[in-house]
């Protein structure tokens, strides 16, 4: 036995270590199950040394690669120190470029937004003087760029075109000396000229001391200037001082005038209404429809009568911004009151419509149509509707009488003498307001840096004044109480007495300082239920 | 441990060899951390088995059947331990393997280079052989070769090369008896 187990010594050693580890794989095959014991000691055997090598590996490999083999590595540092400012100045350019974008796309919104024709234009260079605050931009004669064009931004106004060259036009900005805006304080509507006072401000003038001003109250243009259209932000109250009169009143504009680099150009102005108070933050679900404050004026007040369609459609508020009262293409101040007026009178003839009593509008005691005018008794206010802006024949006043500088209106005449071009005056039977071209509307056909169409006072923008119009065309009749005229504004009487000077002169023409107005235009804004009375049908 | 071993055949005296057996352990420690190290940076390496190399070294260095199945059993089962399959799959085959490859030792002369690499050609063939049939007797799965057979050949061939500068590397580990 002996020596067949030392003959065969090695083969049984063979098997038997191959029976063990036969059984020990039928074991984990059967069972499923492993042997772990095996695994952990090998694995508690192994992996100290692999952490041991992998460490050792990763400490010759780091020392290798960041102590030894730094060849090249200056050269390399080198060239990515110069990809670095090259990329660091990718990405300031990619910033102006975003921000030039920004910009650019928010005057895209704007101009969108606005009636107006604009034109945009990048600023190129300012006055070489500190006395003359004046800008460069890029578009000129070519662009039809004229002379007195509005130059705005979507903050607020800029100034006005004050030279015009092939490709490129020079800007009196509105803080400059000798600028003149046509401006009024958006809350008390108090109307004053604006002058620049070099630096950064501005100086509203010929505001009594009795009236009341704030600070931070918001000015806008009031389009009395001919230049500007109305509703175009200006600024804000930034200190009140009384004076001996009229109180000293700075404005601060609200448009960026030492960071100017694209403006828009007005080519063709057209009225907005003066926005409220931007409220906080509104909803943005809200912000789709329509506030009673985003509506025109005080029109838009709740309480008012205008609530009809005239009224309905109105541009998203844009805090701080114009805006744009989006009613119809072309409609102004003037076709919104007309038409609601219209409504009312029609709204009266219902109710009168048992009785003899005709409806219509009495024509003037003693007035003759002129010529080219409706018959009198026409009634005027439906033609307001079917009057499309530059669609007025002649024979319509549009000026208010007694304004220096401005077109003369006469009863029925005032047509001839007007430089409106028969396209663009009313039709017989309309009114006045409807008649006359928005505040800076150009006359199409008129000669090049003519001014505006609508050369009038301002007080020609809210009154409709008998005197100037034809016979048969909307009249407030005498004796109207519920009229509140305001000085200088032609009313029922204005037939037989001029209008009182203007208190603010066009900032258009030259601005006379010393020569204060016989009383401060206030609007009617005192009675809700008369937003407007110059107006007011009866 | 003494094995001295004579060819019957041509009764010539085939000298043994023995190595420090920490310096052994730690060899095989080695061949198992770089067949899992090595493919990790170099992929083509994975078709090297460097366990299996050590294992024949051994075996075919002390000549002997025990000690050569005793090493082929260890490292196998060392390898099966690091790996995820049943325990004993590669005990079994490098088992195998150590006997047979100590026991050819004993008869040849196998310090000649060109020997080695034929017996390492053809012991890398009966290991992966008696893999397969392992496998697929007891685990009941197809006997599918890893390689095509070209690059079989190829592979056994690259082992047998490497197995020859790797020999006379741990030659220098080894002591005459």
């Amino acid at each position: 036995m002996d020596t067949l187990f030392s003959r065969y010594r090695n083969v049984m050693l063979l098997v038997a270590v191959l029976f063990i580890q036969l059984v020990m794989l039928a074991f984990q095959v059967k069972r499923e199950r492993d042997v772990p014991l095996i695994r952990v000691w090998a694995v508690s055997v192994i992996t100290p040394i692999e952490k041991v090598s992998s460490g050792t590996v990763r400490a010759v490999v780091g020392t290798w690669q960041n102590y030894l083999d730094l060849r090249h590595t200056r050269q390399e540092n080198q060239t990515l120190s110069e990809e670095v400012h090259r990329l660091k100045l990718n990405a300031y350019q990619l910033h102006d470029e975003a921000q030039e974008a920004r910009r650019l796309e928010a005057l895209l919104d704007f101009k969108r937004e606005s009636q107006s024709e604009m034109a945009a234009a990048r600023v190129i260079g300012s006055s070489a003087s500190e006395t003359s605050r004046v800008l460069f931009i890029d578009r000129g004669s070519e662009a039809h760029i004229r002379r007195n064009m509005a130059v705005i931004t979507p903050d607020g106004i800029v100034g006005k075109v004050y030279r015009v060259f092939h490709g490129a036009s020079q800007v009196l900005v509105i803080t400059d000396p000798d600028s003149g805006v046509g401006a009024l304080l958006a809350d008390s509507r108090l109307h004053g000229p604006l002058r620049g006072v070099g630096g950064f401000f501005c100086q509203m003038r010929y505001i009594p001391n009795e009236e009341k001003v704030e600070l931070g109250d918001r000015v806008f243009t009031s389009g009395e200037d001919m230049i500007y259209p109305k509703g175009l932000p200006i600024g804000t109250v930034s200190s009140i001082r009384p004076g001996p009169v009229f109180k000293e009143i700075t404005v601060q504009p609200s448009a960026k005038l030492n960071r100017l680099e694209e403006v828009l150009v007005v080519l063709r102005g057209a009225d907005q209404e003066i926005p409220d108070k931007p409220e906080p933050a509104p909803a943005p679900a809200a912000a789709e429809e329509v506030p009673p404050a985003m509506l025109p004026g005080p029109i838009g007040k709740p309480g008012s009568e205008m609530t009809g369609p005239a009224a309905a459609p109105a541009a998203k508020p844009r805090e701080g911004k114009l805006m744009p009262v989006a009613t119809q293409p072309g409609e102004t101040d003037a076709d919104r009151l007309m038409l609601a007026a219209r409504e009312k009178a029609a709204a009266a003839a219902a109710a009168r419509a048992t009785g003899a009593a005709r409806p219509a509008t009495p024509p003037a005691a003693g007035q003759t149509p002129a010529p080219g005018t409706a018959p009198a008794g026409t009634q005027a206010l439906p033609a307001v509707k079917k009057t499309a802006p530059g669609t007025t024949p002649p024979g319509t006043a549009t000026a208010t009488p007694g304004m220096p500088g401005t077109a003369t209106g006469a009863p029925g005449a005032a047509g001839a003498k007007k430089t409106t071009s028969p396209a663009v005056t009313a039709p017989a039977g309309t009114s006045v307001r409807g008649a006359i071209p928005r505040v800076g509307e150009r006359v199409p056909g008129s000669p090049a840096g003519d001014t505006p169409a609508s050369a009038g006072a301002p007080a020609t923008k809210k009154t409709a004044a008998p005197a100037r119009k034809p016979a048969g065309t909307l009249a407030t009749p005498p004796g109207d109480n519920a009229v509140n005229t305001p000085a200088g504004a032609s009313s029922n009487g204005a037939a037989k007495k001029p209008a009182a000077p203007r208190a603010t002169p066009p900032a258009g023409t030259p601005a006379d300082p010393n020569a204060p107005p016989a009383a401060p235009k206030k609007k009617n804004t005192a009675d809700p239920q008369n937003p407007r009375p110059e107006v007011e049908p009866r | 441990m003494r094995v001295a071993v004579q060819t019957r055949a041509n009764k010539l005296a085939v000298e043994v060899y023995r190595v420090n057996p920490v310096v052994a352990v730690f060899i095989c420690l080695i061949a198992i951390l770089l067949q899992g190290y090595l493919p990790m940076w170099f992929p083509s390496t994975a078709a090297l088995d460097l366990p299996l190399l050590v294992t024949i070294f051994f075996a075919l260095t002390r000549r002997s059947q025990v000690g050569g199945l005793f090493i082929g059993a260890a490292i196998g089962l060392a390898q099966d331990s690091l790996g995820h399959g049943y325990i004993g799959m590669f005990g079994i085959t490098k088992t195998i393997v150590g006997y047979f490859a100590s026991s050819l030792g004993s008869r040849v002369d196998t310090d000649h280079p060109g020997i080695r690499m034929l017996v390492v050609f053809a012991f890398y063939y009966v290991h992966l052989g008696l893999f397969l049939v392992l496998q697929r007797v007891l685990l009941e799965k197809p006997m599918v070769l890893p390689y095509t057979p070209a690059r079989s050949v190829a592979v056994a061939a690259i082992n047998a090369v490497l197995a020859v500068f790797l020999f006379q590397f741990l030659d220098r580990f080894k002591k005459a008896v």
